[in-house]
């Protein structure tokens, strides 16, 4: 057997990780379902509420200009508390890994398991938050679902979903202690919700912080799905799916190494 | 008095440790919350001439509300999972027992840390709305001492949820609390647009839910726009939700820590 | 790969350094089917470090390892689809249930659901655990969780079980319950592999063991044999004031086969104990008490090495 053969996951293997997860959430389901009503609270309160007091964003109402965004926030957030502080937990506190590794299990299996299970999540979100974006578009108005393209913003959030997941699963195995969950929140997480063009238009922001916000993956994402729930899709798509892809693959491979040299060793 | 201020005590050494780190965040939220909402939404909100409560620019309006919720947040964070890892994990308040201080000093003890805490972070963030020039009123001092009460108020309930839960069980409710109270009051409290621009029952509602009155006194109090004794109603409603709830939580902490 | 006549785990010159550290300095040793094979020694005598790279959970450095007539570094899967491993250091998972975790172990092995849930029964009767296969992980005593880990560790019928320190940290009368099963195990015909630093357990549960410290094999044998080999069979202990002892000037000379100067008690190694100290108390050496028993593996690894096991 060469070692390539032993680095590669086994897909048998990792849906054992994925049907681990399923029989937690059984139990806790109630955390799973409540995860579908942070982006509608936020699309209800800001997009609706506040949004009541914004006439338009160049040219669509700011629930359309919401949304979108919102729906790439809630893939990041969803990767951050499953990827992030559950894979932490399990591998440094709970040991539940090393428990798994005592069987034919292998890390890849594993770190390819816990990914499946981060997209499978984030689609259930992304699927369910659209058909309420469109419900409420059509039902309280204004629409926010402004053309057929809207259909690809599933497959696309799906992909977000998982390049954040990616992410997430690779900065955790760089976190030694609890305290280092703050740096990531405060300087990563938050600064891309607040500022990746989610709430306002990134060229609002003066040119230096703009450069920044457009290399960090937030404002990829908000890119990428934006255009296809207001119709307004161009070239440009295909440069910002492509970096999320390259991005999240790059996460994956890098995640899987370094759990490998955290769990054998 | 001397029990509590051992709790704190305790507390306060094992703060000491990382407080850089939250000094830094107790910053580094306001400015960024102030920038990208305030400024960010507020720019794209002034141009309509809406109207605002007294007419202020919507970087005004949000930054009291902002520190309410700050506070809630907080008091609601430090009283969950930091509590239940004593309780459960690390059997702190086992130990506590153990010497003179009794279940009273532990639940005293926690809350008067919260509202240390709660002290930082409100004075972290009045410092940088100043430099926002959003206060109106010298008012503003008083906040302070306001915006900590609303978030100890929350702390207190809270102290006796966890004080019921095992570690697991315990996060997981942890979780849906955040989600299903505290993430809607922060978005309907009237901290990001007037609460006259719900539906009348939704707003009937929010008059009843706390948040409501801290985010209404904290914001009077900044921008000084306090014209009836209607501050007292909601001081009153946060000083008896403190109340009710520290006998809650000494009432669940008897059972768990006795039993 | 099947071996059918030979060890089961084969080690020489077996090797694991963490940087310039010698955990495991090049040991020998051979585990044949059916037996219990103990690797006794202190903490930090390299014995979790053999055990986790029989276990495919640490990679060898150097040297020779062979598992169920496989190579760890190149059959690592295939080696633990047939090893059961009880760690140090229990990690269930404690977001399932006492009986989710037996049905998701199994899982992990690809046991079918059906013969996975009837294993699931059978173990937690065995572990004395049915009662309690709803409950969560977190409440359940130390003792409770090691039986659930050992039963976790059944769960794919292994043709070795590796048990390390199976009953540090726990109270004698869990202790006794998992020795209890330990021993059913034994009469079924398993294969038992453990690690531990107590004399007691090595000498109860082991056909055969190894002495390690700092990171070498010291001795080889079964418990009978290490003491017959390295021990009088009788030990006098005795317990004298420390002016006494300073003064004593080889007053006890020529009683024992050797004399062993511990800092509470000086210990006599003999064949006839009570014949022994008869003798001590007519050379008039004052007492402060004395003490008969027969020689343990203590006594062997005290006389190997220098130093006691537990310190």
């Amino acid at each position: 057997m060469t070692s390539l053969a032993l680095m590669l996951p086994s897909l048998r293997r990792s849906h054992h990780m994925v049907e681990r997860n399923l029989v937690v959430y059984r139990h806790v389901w109630m955390v799973i379902f409540s995860g579908f009503f942070e982006p509608l609270f936020y699309l209800l309160g800001i997009g609706l509420g506040l949004g009541g007091l914004v006439p338009d964003v160049g040219g669509l109402s700011y629930g359309a200009f919401i949304a979108p965004g919102l729906l790439a926030a809630s893939c990041m957030n969803g990767a951050i508390t499953d990827g992030m502080f559950n894979i932490y937990f399990k591998l440094h506190h709970q040991k539940t890994y090393d428990g798994i590794l005592a069987t034919p299990m292998r890390v890849a299996d594993i770190t390819f398991g816990e990914m499946q299970w981060a997209v499978v999540r984030g689609s259930l979100y992304a699927a369910a938050f659209l058909v309420i974006v469109w419900l409420l578009g059509e039902v309280v108005g204004p629409p926010m679902l402004l053309s057929p393209w809207a259909v690809l913003s599933f497959p696309a959030a799906v992909l977000v979903a998982a390049t954040f997941s990616a992410m997430a699963v690779c900065v955790t195995t760089f976190l030694r202690k609890v305290q280092d969950f703050d740096i990531v929140i405060g300087l990563g997480v938050m600064p891309m919700f607040l500022f990746g063009g989610t709430f306002f238009p990134v060229d609002q922001l003066p040119d230096a912080v703009r450069w920044v916000v457009q290399v960090v993956p937030m404002y990829h994402a908000v890119e990428t799905l934006r255009p296809l729930t207001t119709g307004t899709v161009d070239g440009s798509i295909a440069g910002h799916v492509a970096y999320l892809v390259l991005t999240g693959t790059a996460a994956f491979v890098v995640a899987m190494r370094r759990l490998e040299r955290t769990l054998v060793k | 008095m001397t029990g509590l201020l051992r709790v704190v005590q305790r507390n306060l050494i094992v703060y000491r440790r990382v407080w850089r780190g939250s000094l830094f965040s107790s910053f580094l939220q306001p400015t960024m919350y102030l920038l990208a909402m305030g400024l960010g939404i507020g720019a794209l909100v002034d141009r309509t001439a809406a109207a605002l409560p007294g007419d202020v620019a919507f970087l005004d309006f949000l930054a009291p509300g902002l520190l309410a919720a700050a506070c809630m947040q907080t008091a609601t964070f430090e009283s969950s999972w930091p509590v239940l890892g004593k309780i459960r994990w690390d059997r702190t308040y086992d130990a506590i027992l153990a010497t003179p201080l009794g279940v009273g000093d532990i639940v005293r003890g926690e809350l008067a840390w919260v509202a240390l805490r709660l002290t930082t972070v409100a004075g972290a963030f009045t410092i940088v709305m100043a430099l926002f020039d959003v206060p109106r009123s010298w008012t503003t001092l008083l906040a302070i001492p306001a915006a900590v009460l609303t978030g100890v108020a929350f702390s207190a309930p809270v102290l006796a949820f966890a004080a019921r839960r095992s570690v697991v069980s315990g996060s997981n409710s942890f979780n849906t609390m955040f989600r299903f109270v505290i993430t809607p009051l922060f978005l309907f409290s009237g901290v990001f647009f007037p609460i006259e621009r719900l539906p009348a029952l939704l707003q009937a509602a929010a008059w009843g839910t706390p948040l409501f009155h801290g985010v209404a006194l904290v914001r009077g109090l900044v921008l000084g726009s306090f014209e009836s004794w209607i501050w007292l109603v909601h001081l009153g409603y946060l000083l008896v939700m403190l109340a009710v709830g520290y006998v809650a939580a000494l009432w669940m902490f008897r059972r768990r820590l006795h039993a | 790969m099947e071996p059918t006549d030979g060890p089961l785990i084969r080690a020489r010159n077996l090797t694991k350094r963490f940087d310039a550290v010698a955990a495991v300095d090049g040991v020998d040793f051979d585990v044949w089917p059916g037996e219990a094979f103990g690797f006794l020694g202190p903490n930090g005598a390299g014995k979790t470090s053999t055990m986790r790279m029989i276990a495919c959970a640490s990679p060898v450095t150097a040297g020779e390892l062979t598992v169920i007539g496989m190579d760890p570094r190149t059959e690592a899967s295939a080696i633990k689809a047939r090893l059961g491993v009880v760690p140090q250091q229990d990690n269930l998972d404690v977001e399932i249930t006492v009986e989710e975790n037996l049905l998701m172990y199994a899982r992990y092995f690809d046991i079918p659901r059906n013969v996975a849930a009837r294993r699931t029964k059978e173990l937690l009767e065995f572990v004395q655990l049915g009662e309690r296969r709803r409950s969560e992980v977190e409440p359940l005593s130390g003792g409770m969780k090691r039986r659930l880990t050992i039963a976790r560790a059944l769960i794919n019928e292994p043709d070795v079980i590796l048990l390390d320190e199976p009953t540090t940290g726990l109270d004698p009368q869990a202790r006794h319950a998992i020795w209890d099963r330990l021993y059913r195990l034994k009469r079924r015909g398993a294969t038992l592999l453990l690690t531990t630093h107590y004399m007691d357990e090595a000498e109860q549960l082991c056909d055969r063991l190894v002495i390690m410290d700092k990171g070498r094999i010291v001795a080889e044998g079964s418990p009978r044999d290490l003491i017959a080999r390295y021990s009088t069979r009788e030990v006098l202990e005795l317990r004298l004031h420390d002016d006494v002892r300073a003064g004593l000037h080889g007053q006890l000379d020529g009683l024992a086969e050797r004399v062993q100067e511990l800092p509470d008690r000086v210990q006599l190694y003999v064949a006839d104990g009570e014949r022994t100290l008869e003798q001590v108390r007519a050379r008039g050496v004052p007492l402060v008490s004395a003490l008969v028993r027969r020689a343990t593996l203590e006594d062997v690894f005290l006389r190997l090495t220098g130093h006691t096991l537990v310190d």
